[in-house]
């Protein structure tokens, strides 16, 4: 019962799973690159998810042509500009992240969040 | 003229976004004017947001449609009591400018000027905007440049490790974000809407099950991560240590206020107090986590020898203290006066931290350093500074006549009202516990002898610290010597006794603000 329920929602079940993924690279990490290609991959997680939720069975993509007929189905166009625009989000949160972590290498010479640490305790 | 009132709403949020667009334009021609372009927005924008409030205590809340469209299908910007708080951020904000001249002139390198006054208009902006929010995409994105803007601020400190400061910001802000996106997509797939009245609605008839108990683990966790709740507060110490003084000051002044004017939206707009009980789990650990808040910024700023540092600890202390208010309900679900109390004390810890953390900019920019062990008696040779912090430090420790003293009373209130005498113990407790490592500051700037040895403590500093002290030019070290500091330029010293009259005027005449507060509960049932 359990089973099929998570096949069902496969969805819920895979962005879960990628998020955690996502949150242990932050955590176990110490390079700080890495730490940050895990924040990238629990935002996809999130995106992934929000794009799912906007899918509809057997649906034409929100486009208005001159051909479209009436009554089609149409995926819900919403989660995708909201997927877009955290997106753009992110885009600028890891821009920022690189800028740092370039700037500490060129202070600190290392990008080791535990060499940091130790230099921040000899102060 | 009355037809543009109707817009100031989104005019307020829209000001300060084109004042910040266009500062680094003023900067290419004027630096220093700068300065003056960054008052003269927030000015403008805070008379709207007078205009905004006085209408708001008369008729109730506006409701602005972006772009006329309906609500529940376009962008709803809703000004209700909450949003009040909105001229909180921007009265102190606009002080924190003022004292920025100076500080920045100094503490900040001179080609990242033009870019602290940019960020921190879009750091106003986005507080604003966040407030008067009324939906929850709107929010996140709001958040989003908030938090973007205040890594940035965070990386402006001159201190090396600054860097590494903004950095662990970032990591933890970014999960923190992902939470509340996530919790919200989550909404969105439940309810088919992102406006905050019509998800509230559609939650009511709703049968409780778990993807409902998801989003709302979610979102708390997000926004209880943006205000420092005590087992996520890592950022927080390093965070407001490491960056510039007026950054520190919006950080835990405001920034801090942005979660957990979060954490109230989720509970009591979009899951209501009678829908929010329902997960009384949720309430319950918030509440404990609060307390434990208490004891444990208490007990880690104990051990600090950096007065930013214990003033950063003590933050969480004070978040520990408004997360307690909010969630002391009783075994009936009904919420008393704890409430009221964790509100208030949104406004009057904001006054006196924002308070606190210009004091301690002053003291690092007359003499260079902030550690406690270095500027023993300081107080003999900056009064005012040093009068200021004091009434700020009893204003925040709850002593009668000041502002404090009005949230801690209805907290203590609302943990008898619910009914849990050993809740009372704990919070009263933990308000004494508190005052020990405020006396220590007290104690060392105000009555112990200056040693001879500080003046050459004072030349030990770390590389940055004193590169900015020679920087100075030789009168100044020379002045360091003899006779070590003098009160602070007049830029400096308005802001912050203005701030500590303000902070007392809330103690005196606290019926104004419970009036809103009392109006915001009422919205909640």
């Amino acid at each position: 019962m359990i089973i099929h329920k998570l096949i069902v929602n496969y969805v819920y079940v895979f962005s879960a799973v990628l998020f955690c993924i996502g949150l242990y690279t932050v955590i176990i990490k110490t390079n700080l690159l890495k730490k940050l290609l895990g924040l990238n991959i629990m935002e996809s997680a999130v995106f992934l998810f929000i794009v799912s939720t906007g899918a509809v069975r057997n649906s034409q993509p929100p486009i208005l042509t001159g051909t479209t007929v009436k009554n089609t189905v149409f995926s819900n166009p919403l989660p995708q500009t909201l997927a877009l625009v955290g997106i753009i989000s992110a885009l600028s949160c890891t821009v920022l992240a690189v800028t740092l972590i370039i700037n500490l290498y060129e202070r600190c010479g290392t990008v080791n969040s535990d060499k940091i640490k130790l230099k921040e305790t000899e102060e | 003229m009355d037809n543009l009132s109707v817009h100031f709403p989104v005019l307020m949020v829209v000001i300060l976004i084109f004042g910040a667009v266009i500062t680094p334009i003023i900067g290419l021609w004027k630096k220093t004017w700068c300065w003056l372009w960054s008052i003269s927005t927030i000015v403008v924008s805070w008379l709207m947001c007078v205009s905004l409030v006085s209408r708001v205590s008369l008729n109730g809340p506006i409701s602005y449609r972006l772009g006329g469209r309906d609500p529940v299908l376009g962008v709803e910007i809703y000004f209700d009591y909450i949003s009040i708080f909105a001229l909180v951020i921007l009265t102190i904000g606009l002080f924190i400018v003022i004292f920025s001249r100076r500080y920045v002139e100094k503490h900040v390198d001179e080609r990242k000027v033009v870019p602290f006054y940019t960020l921190f208009l879009l750091i106003m902006a986005s507080m604003v905007g966040f407030v008067e929010a009324g939906d929850l995409f709107n929010m996140y994105i709001f958040v989003e440049i908030f938090s973007l803007a205040a890594y940035a601020l965070v990386a402006l400190g001159k201190d090396r490790l600054a860097a590494m400061a903004a950095f662990k910001y970032l990591l933890v802000g970014g999960i923190a974000s992902l939470c509340i996106l996530f919790g919200l997509a989550f909404l969105y797939s439940l309810t088919g809407t992102l406006n905050i009245q019509a998800i509230s609605k559609t939650l009511q008839i709703l049968p409780v099950n778990q993807v409902v108990n998801f989003a709302l683990a979610l979102l708390i966790t997000g926004f209880a991560i943006k205000s420092a709740l005590f087992p996520l507060h890592v950022w927080l110490p390093d965070a407001h240590s490491y960056a510039p003084a007026p950054v520190s000051a919006v950080l835990s002044g405001l920034a801090v206020k942005i979660g957990i004017l979060g954490i109230v939206r989720v509970m009591f707009s979009i899951y209501k107090i009678t829908g929010f009980f329902r997960f009384q789990f949720f309430s319950e650990l918030l509440m404990y986590l609060g307390c434990l808040g208490i004891f444990a910024g208490t007990i880690f700023a104990l051990f600090q020898n950096d007065i930013k540092r214990m003033f950063a600890y003590s933050t969480i202390t004070n978040m520990g203290y408004v997360v307690f208010g909010l969630c002391l309900f009783s075994s009936r679900g009904v919420i008393g006066d704890g409430l009221v109390g964790a509100l208030i004390h949104l406004l009057n810890h904001s006054l006196g931290k924002a308070t606190l953390f210009l004091c301690a900019g002053t003291i690092f920019y007359k003499t260079g350093t902030v550690k406690l062990s270095k500027l023993k008696g300081i107080a003999s040779e900056m009064p005012i500074t040093m009068w200021c912090m004091v009434i700020s430090i009893l204003s925040i420790l709850g002593i009668p006549p000041l502002a404090g003293f009005v949230s801690k009373w209805y907290i203590a209130k609302g943990t008898i009202e619910a009914g849990r005498p050993v809740l009372t113990f704990l919070f009263l407790a933990g308000s004494i516990f508190n005052v020990t490592y405020y006396y220590k500051i007290v104690n060392t700037l105000f009555f112990k002898k200056q040693e001879a040895a500080t003046d050459e403590g004072l030349l030990e500093l770390d590389d940055s610290m004193s590169e900015s002290v020679v920087s100075q030019g030789s009168n100044e070290v020379v002045s360091l010597g003899a006779k070590r500091a003098q009160e602070a330029p007049l830029t400096m010293l308005v802001p912050m006794v203005v701030l500590t009259i303000v902070s007392i005027l809330a103690g005196i005449f606290a019926y104004i603000p419970l009036k809103y507060v009392n109006l915001a509960i009422n919205s909640f049932k």
